[in-house]
Protein backbone atom coordinates (compact mmCIF):
# COMPACT_ATOMS: atom_id res chain seq x y z
CA UNK A 1 0.00 0.00 0.00
CA UNK A 2 1.49 3.25 -0.93
CA UNK A 3 2.23 5.57 1.56
CA UNK A 4 0.93 9.25 1.46
CA UNK A 5 3.16 12.04 2.93
CA UNK A 6 1.86 15.18 3.74
CA UNK A 7 2.95 18.08 1.13
CA UNK A 8 5.73 19.79 2.70
CA UNK A 9 4.83 22.52 5.55
CA UNK A 10 1.56 21.33 5.96
CA UNK A 11 2.39 19.64 9.73
CA UNK A 12 3.12 22.97 10.42
CA UNK A 13 -0.08 24.66 8.89
CA UNK A 14 -2.37 22.13 10.33
CA UNK A 15 -1.01 22.83 14.15
CA UNK A 16 -0.83 26.77 13.53
CA UNK A 17 -4.49 26.30 12.50
CA UNK A 18 -5.02 24.09 15.51
CA UNK A 19 -3.22 26.50 17.97
CA UNK A 20 -5.38 29.13 16.46
CA UNK A 21 -8.56 27.61 16.71
CA UNK A 22 -8.16 26.53 20.52
CA UNK A 23 -6.96 30.00 21.46
CA UNK A 24 -9.93 31.79 20.16
CA UNK A 25 -12.25 31.03 23.06
CA UNK A 26 -14.72 33.38 24.89
CA UNK A 27 -15.17 34.04 28.40
CA UNK A 28 -16.82 31.54 29.70
CA UNK A 29 -13.93 29.34 27.86
CA UNK A 30 -15.97 28.00 24.78
CA UNK A 31 -14.60 28.80 21.02
CA UNK A 32 -16.23 31.59 19.52
CA UNK A 33 -19.25 31.21 17.48
CA UNK A 34 -18.71 30.57 13.98
CA UNK A 35 -15.50 28.33 14.01
CA UNK A 36 -16.65 25.25 15.43
CA UNK A 37 -20.56 25.38 16.22
CA UNK A 38 -22.43 27.29 13.49
CA UNK A 39 -24.92 24.82 11.91
CA UNK A 40 -25.81 25.55 8.25
CA UNK A 41 -28.87 27.48 7.87
CA UNK A 42 -31.12 29.43 5.77
CA UNK A 43 -29.25 32.42 7.07
CA UNK A 44 -26.04 31.03 5.40
CA UNK A 45 -23.29 30.98 8.47
CA UNK A 46 -20.39 28.80 6.93
CA UNK A 47 -18.77 26.50 9.61
CA UNK A 48 -14.84 27.36 9.69
CA UNK A 49 -13.41 23.82 10.93
CA UNK A 50 -15.84 21.86 8.51
CA UNK A 51 -14.72 23.64 5.56
CA UNK A 52 -11.26 23.79 5.97
CA UNK A 53 -11.78 19.99 6.52
CA UNK A 54 -13.36 19.52 3.60
CA UNK A 55 -9.70 19.95 1.51
CA UNK A 56 -11.55 21.14 -0.94
CA UNK A 57 -10.32 24.56 -3.27
CA UNK A 58 -10.43 27.70 -1.02
CA UNK A 59 -9.73 25.42 2.41
CA UNK A 60 -6.17 26.78 3.13
CA UNK A 61 -8.23 30.43 2.61
CA UNK A 62 -10.42 29.41 4.99
CA UNK A 63 -7.97 27.70 7.59
CA UNK A 64 -6.03 31.38 6.93
CA UNK A 65 -8.55 32.94 9.09
CA UNK A 66 -8.49 32.20 12.66
CA UNK A 67 -4.29 31.76 12.43
CA UNK A 68 -4.67 35.36 10.76
CA UNK A 69 -6.15 36.99 13.40
CA UNK A 70 -3.77 35.04 16.44
CA UNK A 71 -1.42 36.62 14.29
CA UNK A 72 -2.75 40.16 14.38
CA UNK A 73 -3.62 39.74 18.45
CA UNK A 74 0.12 38.33 18.90
CA UNK A 75 1.55 41.75 17.56
CA UNK A 76 2.59 40.14 14.01
CA UNK A 77 1.37 43.33 12.31
CA UNK A 78 2.96 46.57 12.10
CA UNK A 79 0.12 47.98 10.04
CA UNK A 80 -2.45 47.52 12.69
CA UNK A 81 -4.24 50.40 13.70
CA UNK A 82 -4.47 49.58 17.63
CA UNK A 83 -3.81 45.96 19.58
CA UNK A 84 -6.65 43.87 19.66
CA UNK A 85 -7.19 40.47 22.05
CA UNK A 86 -9.39 37.59 21.34
CA UNK A 87 -12.26 39.37 23.99
CA UNK A 88 -12.44 41.85 21.00
CA UNK A 89 -13.70 39.44 18.76
CA UNK A 90 -17.82 39.29 18.21
CA UNK A 91 -17.87 35.79 16.17
CA UNK A 92 -16.18 34.66 12.60
CA UNK A 93 -17.88 34.13 9.27
CA UNK A 94 -21.04 35.86 10.06
CA UNK A 95 -23.22 37.40 7.35
CA UNK A 96 -24.38 40.46 7.81
CA UNK A 97 -27.51 42.34 6.39
CA UNK A 98 -26.88 45.67 4.01
CA UNK A 99 -29.89 44.94 2.12
CA UNK A 100 -31.53 48.52 3.15
CA UNK A 101 -28.21 50.00 1.81
CA UNK A 102 -28.05 52.17 -1.02
CA UNK A 103 -26.69 50.89 -3.98
CA UNK A 104 -25.18 47.93 -2.29
CA UNK A 105 -25.04 45.54 -5.11
CA UNK A 106 -25.64 42.17 -2.10
CA UNK A 107 -28.37 41.80 0.39
CA UNK A 108 -25.62 40.78 2.62
CA UNK A 109 -21.80 40.42 3.33
CA UNK A 110 -19.87 38.15 5.17
CA UNK A 111 -17.73 39.26 7.63
CA UNK A 112 -14.42 36.23 8.35
CA UNK A 113 -14.06 37.73 11.83
CA UNK A 114 -16.32 40.75 12.94
CA UNK A 115 -15.09 42.09 16.40
CA UNK A 116 -17.06 43.93 18.87
CA UNK A 117 -16.65 47.51 18.11
CA UNK A 118 -17.87 46.91 14.52
CA UNK A 119 -15.04 46.09 12.97
CA UNK A 120 -15.02 44.02 9.86
CA UNK A 121 -12.39 41.80 8.95
CA UNK A 122 -11.73 39.97 5.27
CA UNK A 123 -9.37 37.94 4.91
CA UNK A 124 -7.66 37.09 1.66
CA UNK A 125 -5.39 34.53 1.00
CA UNK A 126 -3.77 32.88 -2.13
CA UNK A 127 -0.92 29.99 -2.72
CA UNK A 128 -0.01 31.01 -6.75
CA UNK A 129 -1.03 35.36 -6.66
CA UNK A 130 -2.06 38.21 -5.07
CA UNK A 131 -4.39 37.64 -2.61
CA UNK A 132 -7.72 38.91 -4.59
CA UNK A 133 -9.42 41.81 -3.64
CA UNK A 134 -12.46 42.36 -6.21
CA UNK A 135 -13.30 46.53 -7.03
CA UNK A 136 -16.70 45.19 -6.30
CA UNK A 137 -16.29 44.16 -2.68
CA UNK A 138 -14.67 47.62 -2.04
CA UNK A 139 -17.34 49.21 -3.80
CA UNK A 140 -20.39 47.71 -1.75
CA UNK A 141 -17.85 48.00 1.51
CA UNK A 142 -17.58 51.96 0.36
CA UNK A 143 -21.65 52.02 0.41
CA UNK A 144 -22.31 50.19 3.62
CA UNK A 145 -19.75 52.37 5.61
CA UNK A 146 -21.02 55.80 3.88
CA UNK A 147 -24.61 54.34 5.22
CA UNK A 148 -26.04 56.35 8.33
CA UNK A 149 -26.88 54.34 10.66
CA UNK A 150 -23.72 52.45 9.43
CA UNK A 151 -24.48 48.80 10.68
CA UNK A 152 -20.04 48.29 10.54
CA UNK A 153 -17.45 50.81 11.40
CA UNK A 154 -14.65 50.36 10.02
CA UNK A 155 -13.31 46.98 7.27
CA UNK A 156 -9.54 45.51 7.36
CA UNK A 157 -8.59 43.16 4.37
CA UNK A 158 -6.09 40.68 5.75
CA UNK A 159 -4.21 39.50 3.47
CA UNK A 160 -0.91 36.49 3.33
CA UNK A 161 0.98 39.15 0.47
CA UNK A 162 0.19 42.66 -1.09
CA UNK A 163 -2.69 43.28 -2.71
CA UNK A 164 -2.89 44.71 -6.34
CA UNK A 165 -1.80 48.43 -6.78
CA UNK A 166 -5.39 49.12 -8.42
CA UNK A 167 -6.73 47.38 -5.67
CA UNK A 168 -5.01 49.96 -3.26
CA UNK A 169 -5.79 53.03 -5.36
CA UNK A 170 -9.77 51.76 -5.06
CA UNK A 171 -9.42 51.86 -1.42
CA UNK A 172 -7.96 54.92 -1.41
CA UNK A 173 -10.65 56.57 -3.55
CA UNK A 174 -12.99 54.82 -1.14
CA UNK A 175 -11.62 56.45 1.68
CA UNK A 176 -11.38 60.00 0.13
CA UNK A 177 -15.23 59.81 -0.15
CA UNK A 178 -16.19 58.30 3.35
CA UNK A 179 -13.91 61.24 4.35
CA UNK A 180 -11.16 59.09 6.91
CA UNK A 181 -9.68 56.08 6.35
CA UNK A 182 -12.33 53.54 6.92
CA UNK A 183 -11.20 50.66 4.70
CA UNK A 184 -7.64 49.11 5.61
CA UNK A 185 -5.48 46.79 3.82
CA UNK A 186 -3.09 44.95 6.77
CA UNK A 187 -0.30 42.90 4.62
CA UNK A 188 2.59 41.90 7.00
CA UNK A 189 1.43 39.32 9.15
CA UNK A 190 3.28 36.60 7.04
CA UNK A 191 2.57 33.91 4.37
CA UNK A 192 0.50 30.71 5.59
CA UNK A 193 2.37 28.17 2.94
CA UNK B 1 -45.94 50.35 -10.81
CA UNK B 2 -44.51 49.74 -7.79
CA UNK B 3 -42.26 51.51 -4.94
CA UNK B 4 -39.12 48.95 -5.20
CA UNK B 5 -35.55 48.97 -5.09
CA UNK B 6 -32.85 51.71 -4.44
CA UNK B 7 -37.19 53.99 -4.31
CA UNK B 8 -37.85 51.85 -1.50
CA UNK B 9 -34.87 51.79 0.12
CA UNK B 10 -34.76 55.78 0.11
CA UNK B 11 -38.61 55.85 1.59
CA UNK B 12 -37.98 53.43 4.35
CA UNK B 13 -36.84 54.87 7.78
CA UNK B 14 -33.00 53.45 8.07
CA UNK B 15 -32.95 53.44 11.60
CA UNK B 16 -33.76 50.30 13.82
CA UNK B 17 -37.47 50.99 15.25
CA UNK B 18 -39.98 49.54 17.49
CA UNK B 19 -43.42 49.13 16.18
CA UNK B 20 -46.70 49.18 17.39
CA UNK B 21 -49.12 48.05 15.41
CA UNK B 22 -52.95 50.09 16.76
CA UNK B 23 -56.28 48.81 16.13
CA UNK B 24 -57.46 52.02 15.94
CA UNK B 25 -55.95 55.94 15.17
CA UNK B 26 -53.71 57.19 17.22
CA UNK B 27 -55.30 59.90 19.47
CA UNK B 28 -53.62 63.25 20.56
CA UNK B 29 -53.90 62.45 23.94
CA UNK B 30 -51.95 59.26 23.71
CA UNK B 31 -49.07 61.05 21.67
CA UNK B 32 -49.29 63.93 24.59
CA UNK B 33 -48.80 60.79 26.99
CA UNK B 34 -45.63 59.47 25.19
CA UNK B 35 -44.33 62.53 25.27
CA UNK B 36 -44.44 62.85 28.93
CA UNK B 37 -42.43 59.60 28.93
CA UNK B 38 -40.36 60.58 27.33
CA UNK B 39 -39.78 64.58 28.73
CA UNK B 40 -39.68 62.53 32.35
CA UNK B 41 -36.96 59.70 31.41
CA UNK B 42 -34.70 61.93 28.97
CA UNK B 43 -35.31 65.57 31.27
CA UNK B 44 -35.39 67.35 28.44
CA UNK B 45 -35.61 67.65 24.74
CA UNK B 46 -33.26 67.96 21.72
CA UNK B 47 -35.06 70.18 19.53
CA UNK B 48 -36.58 73.01 19.74
CA UNK B 49 -40.29 71.78 18.26
CA UNK B 50 -43.26 71.55 20.49
CA UNK B 51 -45.42 68.78 21.47
CA UNK B 52 -47.96 69.97 19.55
CA UNK B 53 -45.47 71.08 16.03
CA UNK B 54 -44.76 67.16 16.17
CA UNK B 55 -48.58 66.10 16.71
CA UNK B 56 -49.45 68.34 13.46
CA UNK B 57 -46.53 66.94 11.56
CA UNK B 58 -47.97 63.47 12.36
CA UNK B 59 -51.55 63.84 11.07
CA UNK B 60 -50.10 65.84 8.35
CA UNK B 61 -48.14 62.32 7.44
CA UNK B 62 -51.09 60.35 8.58
CA UNK B 63 -52.58 61.56 5.23
CA UNK B 64 -49.55 59.43 3.28
CA UNK B 65 -48.59 63.65 1.54
CA UNK B 66 -45.27 63.29 3.30
CA UNK B 67 -43.55 60.45 1.98
CA UNK B 68 -39.34 61.23 2.41
CA UNK B 69 -38.74 61.15 -1.56
CA UNK B 70 -41.25 64.34 -1.75
CA UNK B 71 -38.93 66.32 0.90
CA UNK B 72 -35.57 64.78 0.08
CA UNK B 73 -35.12 63.38 -3.08
CA UNK B 74 -33.04 60.45 -3.80
CA UNK B 75 -28.80 61.09 -4.01
CA UNK B 76 -28.18 59.61 -7.84
CA UNK B 77 -25.04 61.64 -8.22
CA UNK B 78 -21.30 61.34 -8.15
CA UNK B 79 -19.39 59.37 -5.02
CA UNK B 80 -15.96 60.09 -5.43
CA UNK B 81 -14.77 63.32 -3.39
CA UNK B 82 -15.66 64.09 0.39
CA UNK B 83 -18.04 66.14 -0.87
CA UNK B 84 -20.38 64.14 -2.82
CA UNK B 85 -20.42 61.56 0.54
CA UNK B 86 -21.68 64.73 2.53
CA UNK B 87 -24.51 65.05 -0.46
CA UNK B 88 -25.23 61.43 -0.08
CA UNK B 89 -25.73 61.13 3.63
CA UNK B 90 -27.85 64.28 4.03
CA UNK B 91 -30.36 62.20 1.57
CA UNK B 92 -30.56 59.33 4.01
CA UNK B 93 -33.86 58.97 5.61
CA UNK B 94 -31.78 58.72 9.13
CA UNK B 95 -33.40 60.40 12.13
CA UNK B 96 -30.77 63.15 12.06
CA UNK B 97 -32.08 64.19 8.77
CA UNK B 98 -35.68 63.18 9.46
CA UNK B 99 -35.20 66.02 12.39
CA UNK B 100 -33.95 68.58 9.64
CA UNK B 101 -36.98 67.54 7.76
CA UNK B 102 -39.54 67.17 9.93
CA UNK B 103 -40.49 69.55 13.00
CA UNK B 104 -40.77 66.41 15.26
CA UNK B 105 -39.87 66.31 18.66
CA UNK B 106 -36.51 64.15 20.07
CA UNK B 107 -35.15 63.06 23.35
CA UNK B 108 -32.06 61.57 24.30
CA UNK B 109 -31.80 58.42 27.14
CA UNK B 110 -28.22 56.89 27.61
CA UNK B 111 -26.73 57.22 24.02
CA UNK B 112 -30.37 56.39 22.62
CA UNK B 113 -32.06 59.65 20.61
CA UNK B 114 -36.03 58.16 20.51
CA UNK B 115 -38.10 59.96 17.94
CA UNK B 116 -41.99 59.46 17.45
CA UNK B 117 -42.91 58.46 13.83
CA UNK B 118 -45.69 56.47 12.12
CA UNK B 119 -44.64 53.15 9.96
CA UNK B 120 -46.25 53.27 6.49
CA UNK B 121 -48.87 56.00 7.12
CA UNK B 122 -51.98 55.41 4.77
CA UNK B 123 -49.63 52.67 3.09
CA UNK B 124 -47.12 55.34 1.69
CA UNK B 125 -44.78 52.66 0.52
CA UNK B 126 -47.39 50.88 -2.06
CA UNK B 127 -47.00 47.19 -0.10
CA UNK B 128 -49.07 44.44 -1.04
CA UNK B 129 -49.54 43.03 2.43
CA UNK B 130 -52.96 42.45 4.27
CA UNK B 131 -52.92 45.53 6.85
CA UNK B 132 -50.57 47.44 4.73
CA UNK B 133 -51.39 51.02 5.44
CA UNK B 134 -53.33 50.41 9.46
CA UNK B 135 -52.04 52.92 12.14
CA UNK B 136 -48.65 51.75 13.26
CA UNK B 137 -46.53 54.02 15.56
CA UNK B 138 -42.76 53.89 15.30
CA UNK B 139 -40.50 54.59 17.19
CA UNK B 140 -37.18 55.39 15.68
CA UNK B 141 -33.86 54.85 17.35
CA UNK B 142 -30.41 56.45 16.89
CA UNK B 143 -27.24 55.16 18.50
CA UNK B 144 -25.55 58.01 20.04
CA UNK B 145 -22.27 55.49 19.66
CA UNK B 146 -22.46 52.92 17.84
CA UNK B 147 -23.49 49.79 19.28
CA UNK B 148 -25.64 51.20 21.47
CA UNK B 149 -28.62 49.87 19.60
CA UNK B 150 -27.63 46.83 17.25
CA UNK B 151 -25.02 45.46 20.18
CA UNK B 152 -25.91 46.69 23.39
CA UNK B 153 -29.44 47.42 23.64
CA UNK B 154 -29.94 44.41 26.43
CA UNK B 155 -27.95 46.36 28.77
CA UNK B 156 -29.92 49.71 28.61
CA UNK B 157 -32.53 49.40 31.27
CA UNK B 158 -34.23 52.86 30.31
CA UNK B 159 -35.10 51.61 26.74
CA UNK B 160 -36.90 48.78 28.21
CA UNK B 161 -39.04 50.48 30.42
CA UNK B 162 -39.78 53.17 27.69
CA UNK B 163 -41.18 50.89 25.09
CA UNK B 164 -43.38 49.68 27.59
CA UNK B 165 -44.57 52.30 29.09
CA UNK B 166 -45.59 53.26 25.23
CA UNK B 167 -46.94 49.86 25.02
CA UNK B 168 -48.93 50.72 27.82
CA UNK B 169 -50.27 53.80 26.68
CA UNK B 170 -51.24 52.61 23.36
CA UNK B 171 -52.63 49.23 23.66
CA UNK B 172 -50.96 47.74 20.66
CA UNK B 173 -51.98 44.58 18.92
CA UNK B 174 -48.41 43.78 19.41
CA UNK B 175 -44.98 45.65 19.90
CA UNK B 176 -41.97 44.73 17.26
CA UNK B 177 -38.21 45.69 17.17
CA UNK B 178 -35.91 45.05 14.41
CA UNK B 179 -32.88 46.98 12.46
CA UNK B 180 -34.87 47.14 8.94
CA UNK B 181 -38.12 46.44 7.53
CA UNK B 182 -36.20 46.29 4.35
CA UNK B 183 -36.10 42.61 3.82
CA UNK B 184 -39.58 41.74 5.41
CA UNK B 185 -41.37 44.61 2.62
CA UNK B 186 -39.40 42.82 -0.19
CA UNK B 187 -40.52 39.40 0.38
CA UNK B 188 -43.85 40.58 0.04
CA UNK B 189 -42.99 42.33 -3.15
CA UNK B 190 -41.41 38.90 -4.61
CA UNK B 191 -44.52 37.22 -3.34
CA UNK B 192 -42.69 35.23 -0.38
CA UNK B 193 -44.29 36.03 2.71
CA UNK B 194 -47.96 36.18 1.73
CA UNK B 195 -50.69 36.51 3.31
CA UNK B 196 -49.37 37.03 6.26
CA UNK B 197 -49.05 40.83 8.10
CA UNK B 198 -45.37 41.55 8.69
CA UNK B 199 -46.10 41.18 12.28
CA UNK B 200 -46.64 37.40 12.14
CA UNK B 201 -42.89 37.01 12.05
CA UNK B 202 -40.71 36.70 15.31
CA UNK B 203 -38.58 40.06 15.67
CA UNK B 204 -35.27 40.70 16.94
CA UNK B 205 -37.82 42.18 19.53
CA UNK B 206 -41.02 40.88 20.10
CA UNK B 207 -43.84 41.17 22.88
CA UNK B 208 -45.80 37.91 22.60
CA UNK B 209 -48.92 37.76 23.59
CA UNK B 210 -50.63 34.66 25.53
CA UNK B 211 -52.35 31.95 23.15
CA UNK B 212 -55.35 30.32 22.87
CA UNK B 213 -55.45 27.12 25.70
CA UNK B 214 -54.18 24.39 23.68
CA UNK B 215 -56.02 21.21 23.97
CA UNK B 216 -54.93 19.31 26.39
CA UNK B 217 -54.10 16.09 24.38
CA UNK B 218 -51.72 18.32 22.16
CA UNK B 219 -47.70 18.59 22.83
CA UNK B 220 -44.55 19.78 21.05
CA UNK B 221 -44.74 16.96 18.41
CA UNK B 222 -48.32 17.63 17.08
CA UNK B 223 -48.03 21.79 17.28
CA UNK B 224 -48.57 23.05 13.83
CA UNK B 225 -49.62 26.67 14.67
CA UNK B 226 -48.12 29.20 16.16
CA UNK B 227 -50.87 29.71 18.76
CA UNK B 228 -50.51 26.00 19.80
CA UNK B 229 -46.61 26.43 20.15
CA UNK B 230 -46.77 29.55 22.04
CA UNK B 231 -49.63 28.23 24.01
CA UNK B 232 -47.32 24.75 25.39
CA UNK B 233 -44.58 27.11 25.79
CA UNK B 234 -46.00 29.91 27.56
CA UNK B 235 -45.71 28.42 31.06
CA UNK B 236 -42.17 28.34 30.79
CA UNK B 237 -41.46 31.64 29.13
CA UNK B 238 -43.63 33.35 32.01
CA UNK B 239 -41.94 31.14 34.89
CA UNK B 240 -39.84 33.01 37.28
CA UNK B 241 -36.79 29.68 36.64
CA UNK B 242 -37.30 30.28 32.90
CA UNK B 243 -33.15 31.33 33.17
CA UNK B 244 -32.87 27.65 34.54
CA UNK B 245 -34.65 26.11 31.51
CA UNK B 246 -33.35 24.79 28.35
CA UNK B 247 -35.31 27.48 26.51
CA UNK B 248 -33.77 30.09 27.68
CA UNK B 249 -30.55 30.15 25.83
CA UNK B 250 -32.72 31.08 23.07
CA UNK B 251 -33.12 33.99 24.41
CA UNK B 252 -30.86 37.02 25.59
CA UNK B 253 -33.72 38.62 27.31
CA UNK B 254 -37.51 37.62 28.60
CA UNK B 255 -39.37 40.15 30.40
CA UNK B 256 -43.14 39.28 31.87
CA UNK B 257 -45.21 42.30 31.58
CA UNK B 258 -48.33 40.92 32.57
CA UNK B 259 -49.96 37.38 32.53
CA UNK B 260 -50.99 38.40 28.68
CA UNK B 261 -47.37 39.98 27.46
CA UNK B 262 -44.53 38.59 27.73
CA UNK B 263 -41.55 40.78 25.73
CA UNK B 264 -38.86 38.41 24.36
CA UNK B 265 -35.56 39.47 22.47
CA UNK B 266 -33.25 37.23 20.76
CA UNK B 267 -29.57 38.79 20.86
CA UNK B 268 -27.91 41.79 22.43
CA UNK B 269 -29.61 44.18 20.25
CA UNK B 270 -31.76 45.25 16.75
CA UNK B 271 -28.57 44.22 14.64
CA UNK B 272 -27.58 43.74 11.20
CA UNK B 273 -25.89 39.91 11.99
CA UNK B 274 -27.65 36.93 10.67
CA UNK B 275 -27.63 34.43 13.87
CA UNK B 276 -28.80 30.96 13.39
CA UNK B 277 -30.53 31.67 16.64
CA UNK B 278 -32.65 33.93 15.23
CA UNK B 279 -34.36 31.73 13.23
CA UNK B 280 -34.18 28.41 15.88
CA UNK B 281 -35.65 31.23 18.15
CA UNK B 282 -38.87 31.33 15.65
CA UNK B 283 -39.05 27.92 14.92
CA UNK B 284 -39.27 26.47 18.79
CA UNK B 285 -42.15 29.49 19.14
CA UNK B 286 -43.75 27.79 15.54
CA UNK B 287 -43.12 31.20 13.99
CA UNK B 288 -41.01 32.55 10.68
CA UNK B 289 -38.05 34.97 11.86
CA UNK B 290 -37.34 37.90 10.04
CA UNK B 291 -33.90 37.33 9.46
CA UNK B 292 -34.68 34.12 7.45
CA UNK B 293 -36.79 36.70 4.55
CA UNK B 294 -32.79 38.31 3.45
CA UNK B 295 -32.32 37.47 0.45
Amino acid sequence: MPIRTSPRGACERAAEYMKAVDHMRDGSNAVISGLLDQAESVLGSSVNMKRVGNLGAGSIAEGFEPVAMKRLIDGGSAKLPRSITRADIEAFGKKLDVSSVPGVSTATIEADCLLKDGTFLDMKHSRTADPFVSAQQVENLKKVLAFDPRPIQRAWFVTNGPVDPSVLEKIRQANEFLGEDLIKVIDDIGDFQ
Amino acid sequence: MRLQGEDLKHCLPANPSVFFPLSGELKRKAFERIMGVLDRQAGRRDTTATAAEHWSALEERNTGSKRWDRLVARYSGPTESKEDGIRQRASFHNVGNVLAQRPYTAHTVEGIQYVVDLFNPANELEMPYAGAGETVVALLLRELEFGTVQYRLVQNAPFYRIVREIAEILEPECVRGTYSMFPILVAYLEGRLNPKRPWELLFPLSVLTKPAALAPSADLSTCRTTNDSLALLWPMLASPRFRGLPLARLFKKVEVWDENRILVQVWNGLESVLRDEYGEAARTLGMSAVQELVA
